[in-house]
């Protein structure tokens, strides 16, 4: 990079361009194609993360589309903006980097303090079968979090005892009951990573699916009627293509961005299970520093069984 | 007015704001161009023709309006020489964006980048600090900084670049 380029290019974003530095990066832009597709790059990088942010939305913007949506409206959400657009509303095609910003508001909630979710099923089966011959419900199941690496996941056994799952992001764990303790390295498994357990990563792997929300869902934000404040995006998947659940409904804070309550439906179901859950805050209490290792969940004495894939090479 | 036409739109948003921002060399009131193009091609949509590309008709209108602006301003405001806007105008349409797939690709890219970095980017990005208020926050060289800033955006291209090339191969 050309020094003098580099530092117009800089300026240039940064709001405070002397005529100096605005001569060079002009005489750069006449004479140089490689400081042109360094340019044309370096601004469209800067405008994709700008538009991610939210950035392009502006107060004018904000007096848009905050309608009160039920989850199946959604489909005549275009026909409502194509509405909008004949009367002149045009600032409703800027809904989507509103709708981006609150996602992004949303994930960066995520990666502060503990939170702790109970699980009810809305839809489906509560039941699933286990591979040794037991059944896991996931009624009454709880979900702690800390940022979007770290989780355990508790869930009720019928027939007596509990499944308690976790990750404290460098390991991931599984307990079954009285059973050996399973770790592994592999971050994939214990998480939707198996056949059957794919309803784990819709919950397992919420940092994954809001992530995903931005590019492989229709997103409808809308008032919470009665709690101002609180906001809801209502987030329905493109195409079956798109990896996670059918539908998400998120109901978050307004001004901390944190969720206090997520339904997701058209869960996938290989064996069965819930086809819809609704994931409820109960907790934001900072958890011991501790409890998203195995070992804060069984006694020491207990079987540990490393699964971990081994090195390259071997 | 249709429905797929608010579609298009809609979906051409980021793009066209892209395309705005590079021709104004990043100035704060892009959007406000972006609503006036919004505007325009909303009341000049029966003009569109289906048969081609949306993008490069909606560009060409953004273009306008960038030159609308441009004419509204003080010299002094321009970042761009006329002749050198033109340069960048024909380079950035001779190549559109694809801005569902690129947003897409950003946001896996975004996860390859060392924590370190994806935090800065958040701050820089996200919480809208400047990069002079971020290098006396940290006690680092502006020039550092900014210079760390376009590698990021630099690597950050190249895997977009190269994501949506591997998608297209798949």
């Amino acid at each position: 990079m050309n020094p003098e380029f580099g530092k117009a290019m800089h300026s240039v974003l940064d709001g405070d361009l002397s005529a100096e530095a605005q001569a060079a990066l002009n005489e750069a832009l006449r004479s140089d194609p490689s400081a042109l597709d360094a340019y044309c790059s370096q601004m469209r990088m800067h405008a994709l993360l700008s538009w991610r942010a939210g950035a392009a939305t502006t107060d004018a913007t904000r007096k848009i589309v905050v309608f009160p949506v039920r989850p199946r409206l959604l489909r005549w959400a275009g026909w409502a903006a194509a509405a909008l657009l004949m009367l002149g509303a045009v600032f409703v095609a800027l809904a989507p980097s509103r709708a981006t910003a609150a996602v992004n508001r949303v994930f960066a909630a995520m990666q502060r303090g503990d939170r702790s979710y109970t699980i009810s099923v809305i839809e489906g089966d509560a039941r699933m079968a286990m591979n040794n011959g037991r059944t896991l419900t996931y009624e009454g199941g709880v979900l702690h979090l800390r940022g979007d690496r770290q989780f355990v996941l508790v869930r009720p056994i019928v027939e007596g005892g509990r499944r308690v799952t976790g990750s404290d992001g460098t390991m991931n764990w599984d307990i079954v009951g009285d059973g050996p303790v399973k770790v592994t390295s592999d971050l994939t498994r214990f998480r939707g990573g198996l056949p059957g357990e794919q309803q784990d990563s819709t919950f397992l792997d919420l940092a994954g699916n809001l992530s995903g929300l931005k590019s492989g869902y229709d997103l409808v934000l809308s008032d919470v009627l009665g709690e101002p404040s609180q906001v809801r995006l209502y987030a329905e998947r493109k195409s079956r293509d798109v990896r996670g659940p059918r539908e998400m409904d998120i109901t978050f804070r307004r001004e901390s961005g944190v969720i206090v309550a997520l339904e997701l439906r058209g869960l996938p179901r290989a064996k069965g299970g819930p086809e819809a859950v609704r994931l409820t805050l109960t907790g934001e209490s900072a958890l011991p520093a501790d409890y998203f290792t195995h070992a804060a969940h069984h006694e020491p004495s207990r079987r540990i069984q490393d699964e971990s894939p081994a090195p390259r090479g071997q | 007015m249709t429905p797929e036409f608010a579609q298009r739109l809609a979906s051409a948003q980021s793009s066209i704001y892209a395309f705005i921002v590079s021709l104004m060399g990043g100035r704060d009131d892009a959007a406000d161009v972006l609503q006036e193009t919004n505007l325009k091609l909303c009341r000049e949509f029966h003009r569109y023709d289906e048969s081609k590309p949306f993008i490069n008709w909606a560009l060409t209108l953004a273009r306008f309006e960038v030159m609308a602006w441009r004419t509204r301003q003080s010299r002094s405001r321009l970042v761009l020489d006329d002749d050198v806007l033109e340069r960048v105008a024909s380079a950035l349409q001779a190549h559109p964006m694809e801005p569902e797939r690129e947003l897409a690709a950003l946001e896996r890219c975004l996860q390859k980048l060392p924590e370190s970095q994806r935090a800065m980017v958040d701050e820089r990005y996200q919480c809208g600090e400047t990069v002079r208020a971020m290098a006396g926050r940290l006690g680092q060289p502006e020039n550092a900084l900014a210079a760390m800033f376009y590698r990021i955006r630099r690597a950050l291209q190249e895997c977009v670049t190269a994501t949506l090339a591997k998608e297209e191969s798949a």
